[in-house]
């Protein structure tokens, strides 16, 4: 999915500058006529987090270096907020929403717990209707199938919509070493295969950038005029250059939104129509569908499709709800159902509940965390909420920063329309990955410090004192220095003149 | 204390008072109940702030997320105080970036929520921010300080107490 033009933040929109347009709509861009600087440069892009092979991914840096970008974290901030306000408007108009949460949820927890008969049932039904069902441990093992199918019809070019599920495969670098050529349909995820970067958003996947990053992108890749940040003059001039790429290519790929049981259909929704282009313009059709994006049966969607947009980006359903039923005429349709390290996550018991996620990104958009550090930050497939979650099951050690990217305070969950617990979870994995010895030293030794001041309480207390009556008299620079991570970006809290523990042995005498 | 004080032996004592901790909001609204505050005046505009764990967890108010009655236990008793004036920030309740031990872990992300978390308020026209958490009262209080937002920081006690200022 991607998002409609009436979502644009204005920071997208072209500023209208009527003073220095000339009679003949020509830009009156000599220095001395206009009465403004001829262009600001506009602030670099942030990148995202370095990432140095299994080493744990630093999310606090990358998230210091977006802030210091403060145009790009602005307006993320408020993009997402806004997504979040038109959810909640959504939301607002449905009286039954907290019913269809729960329901979202019963139906996601029964699936999972009888994922192998839905499965064994989607397949049967996809071979009757005429579906290639092929089946994926891991992501090599969906890279080489989705390989050998393009080879048994001679494919050279692969058009595909929006996957998250391929994303985590590391399917387009896989192709490009195959010399297979993949081209985006979705536009921001265009934007970020142009721009040789990873989805940011798992909706929204170029929304960390403004339009003059996209610009800078487009005059790089496809020719557009450096200075002209236009959007609407970007999107149509990606649309005319990949067009003919679309119409010219050997084979379509989609993901998947729900894979129904009892039809052995799926569905894949997005809004720009991409998916549908994907899927029908070429003869062959591939779907990576995620084994846990099963659900019982047709009526099930009712619940799932009213809850998706609504979620996502605060419409009510997205533009295309495509249901896929079996090849066309002359073609050919393929499924790979995906494991890659999905059964593994089902027999969590803290975290299998991971799975019920539809991908809405709503976690995401109400994150305060994550929308001031934009999602490239977390270095993983997956950022925000869910990926804290998500994460830690692929690479415990690589992740074991990322639950700590979080303040735990609980948006994430509640506007989760399939009710996982997102931020029990990520202090679950807190606590798991100090057992797993994947937490770094100095945050082990930090909070085992404060574990032993705070379990003797004549020690806190003395600690205190001493404290209030130091901050009282140290000179500024002993408080504020590089080492006192509290003091860096704000004030230490002033001392009061008493502390209640003083104040109750005095007014309430001994006993307490 | 009620729902994660597990980690030591669950003996007859502990449990008695587990189940006998209460927040201060929650004693005085549900278990106290109490009607008025004739000895507290506060003549002054405030912002509320419901700390995260308050909100979403002891459910002192209903969280802007769910579909769910509007109620606000904090606010059922400071309006009880004589002269208040609430102001309402754009983001109600989003999370003023305390977290504990993210604050220092997070520190960059932290105090940038905390900047923005007060300059909302102040925005909003609110003098000073009240909060039943002096955690986030206190992570603000520095954000607003290195920022020059002028603010005042209270504690809900301390207007229901009767402080005048």
């Amino acid at each position: 999915m991607s998002t409609p033009p009436t979502m644009l933040h204005p920071e997208l929109l072209a500023r209208h500058d009527g003073d220095a347009i000339l009679r003949d709509g020509r830009r009156l861009d000599h220095a001395e006529a206009a009465s403004k600087p001829l262009r600001s440069r506009p602030e670099p892009q942030p990148r995202g987090a370095k990432i140095h092979g299994n080493r744990p991914v630093d999310q606090a840096e990358a998230a210091a270096c977006f802030i210091a970008a403060p145009e790009h974290e602005k307006m993320h901030d408020e993009r997402l907020w806004d997504l979040r306000q038109k959810r909640d408007r959504e939301m607002h108009g449905i009286a039954e929403w907290e019913e269809l949460r729960s329901l979202a949820s019963a139906i996601k927890e029964h699936t999972l717990t009888h994922l192998d008969e839905y499965l064994e049932q989607f397949e049967a039904k996809a071979r009757a209707n005429g579906i290639h069902v092929h089946w994926a441990r891991d992501a090599a093992d969906h890279n080489r199938i989705v390989h050998g199918i393009l080879n048994d019809h001679g494919a050279k070019s692969l058009i595909k919509s929006k996957s998250m599920l391929t994303e985590e495969c590391g399917f387009r670098a896989y192709m490009a070493s195959v010399g297979i050529e993949v081209i985006e349909t979705d536009l921001g995820e265009r934007i970020q295969q142009l721009d040789n970067e990873d989805p940011s958003h798992i909706v929204v996947p170029a929304v960390h950038k403004l339009r003059t990053d996209v610009a800078a992108v487009f005059s790089k890749t496809i020719g557009t005029d450096p200075d002209n940040s236009d959007v609407h003059y970007l999107a149509e001039a990606q649309r005319e250059t990949t067009r003919p790429l679309i119409l010219a290519a050997d084979a379509g790929m989609t993901g998947c939104n729900f894979a129904v049981a009892e039809t052995g259909t799926f569905v894949v929704c997005t809004n720009e129509g991409n998916a549908d282009l994907s899927a029908n313009v070429p003869k062959l059709h591939i779907a990576s569908i995620g084994i846990e994006k099963i659900v019982p049966r047709l009526e099930h969607l009712a619940v799932f499709v009213r809850l998706l947009s609504r979620s996502a980006l605060g419409s009510p359903v997205t533009q295309y709800t495509s249901h896929f039923r079996g090849p066309r005429e002359g073609g050919e349709m393929h499924v790979v159902l995906v494991d890659n390290g999905r059964s593994e996550r089902l027999g969590m018991e803290e975290f299998w509940t991971s799975l019920k996620c539809i991908r809405c990104g709503a976690c995401m958009n109400t994150c305060p965390v994550y929308r001031r550090s934009g999602g490239l930050s977390y270095g993983a497939t997956y950022s925000g909420p869910i990926g804290l979650i998500i994460d830690p099951t692929f690479n415990a050690r690589k992740y074991s920063n990322l639950p700590f990217a979080s303040s735990l305070n609980g948006s994430c969950s509640n506007v989760c329309p399939v009710k996982i617990n997102i931020h029990e979870q990520i202090y679950a994995w807190r606590r798991e990955l100090v057992k797993q010895h994947e937490v770094p030293l100095a945050k082990k030794a930090a909070m085992k410090a404060a574990g032993e001041l705070l379990s003797r309480p004549a020690a806190y207390r003395a600690a205190i004192a001493t404290a209030d009556v130091a901050l009282a008299h140290l000179p500024r620079f002993v408080i504020y220095n590089g080492l006192n991570a509290w003091g860096r970006h704000r004030e230490v809290p002033h001392s009061p003149n008493q502390t209640f523990h003083s104040w109750h042995k005095a007014n309430r005498g001994e006993k307490s | 204390m009620r729902d994660n004080f597990d980690a030591i032996e669950q003996t007859a004592e502990v449990k008695e008072v587990r189940a006998r901790t209460f927040e201060l909001i929650e004693f005085l609204h549900d278990i106290q109940k109490v009607e008025a505050f004739p000895w507290a005046r506060f003549p002054h505009r405030v912002g509320l702030h419901n700390s995260c764990g308050t909100l979403r967890r002891l459910k002192h108010a209903r969280p802007s997320e769910l579909h769910e009655p509007f109620f606000s236990k904090p606010m059922d008793l400071l309006t009880k105080v004589e002269g208040i004036e609430f102001v309402t920030p754009a983001r109600p309740d989003e999370c003023c970036g305390f977290g504990g031990t993210f604050s220092v872990f997070e520190e960059v992300v932290s105090t940038k929520m905390g900047y923005d978390k007060v300059s909302d308020h102040a925005r909003a026209g609110a003098e000073y921010i009240v909060s039943a958490d002096s955690s986030c009262l206190m992570h603000q209080q520095g954000c607003a300080e290195r920022i020059g937002v002028p603010l005042k920081f209270i504690h809900i006690a301390q207007i229901l107490n009767g402080a005048s200022a």
